[in-house]
């Protein structure tokens, strides 16, 4: 998440909204955030929206009609992530 | 051979069924509300104002 963060006015450029999603509680979450300045929100799952979207350890991009555009499996990977932002524009 | 056609049969339901459950580029993504560290987000409401990254990780304090 941090790497999110340090690239994050890059994202925010091609108007993109960054989540964050882990199972930790909401507490976890604004302790992390905190600590490494996350500014972007983190949802705190109860696994619900794992169960809905599949995986762990996986990155979405999701459009403005809420289709899915692109994912990612694995370690989120901001260059290939902002290349097809841009082809979204 | 009727007993082994139906073995055949089951496990390839089985195996398409697992499959089905992904969620593939071009699929619409499952809207929710949930709760944030900025409150409460809709999924819908956010890709109103332009596209969403929605990262799954594993857990906080964690490197990646």
């Amino acid at each position: 998440m941090q790497a999110f963060q340090r690239d994050l006015p890059r994202f925010e450029k091609l108007n993109a909204q960054v989540l964050g999603i882990s199972g930790d509680d909401l507490q976890t979450h604004r302790e992390f955030s905190e600590k490494f300045d996350i500014s972007f929100p983190l949802i705190a799952d109860d696994g619900a929206l794992k169960d809905d979207y599949g995986k762990e350890r996986i990155t979405y991009i999701i459009d403005q009609s809420g289709i899915i555009r692109f994912i990612q499996e694995g370690v989120p990977d901001n260059e290939v992530l902002l290349k097809e932002l841009k082809k979204l524009q | 051979m009727k007993k082994i056609l139906l073995l055949v049969v089951l496990l390839l339901m089985v195996f398409t069924s697992g499959q089905a459950f992904a969620l593939r580029v071009g699929d619409t993504a499952p809207d929710f509300k949930a709760e944030s560290t900025h409150g409460p987000v809709v999924l819908s409401d956010l890709t109103r104002t332009g596209p969403v990254v929605l990262a799954f990780y594993i857990a906080d304090f964690t490197k990646v």
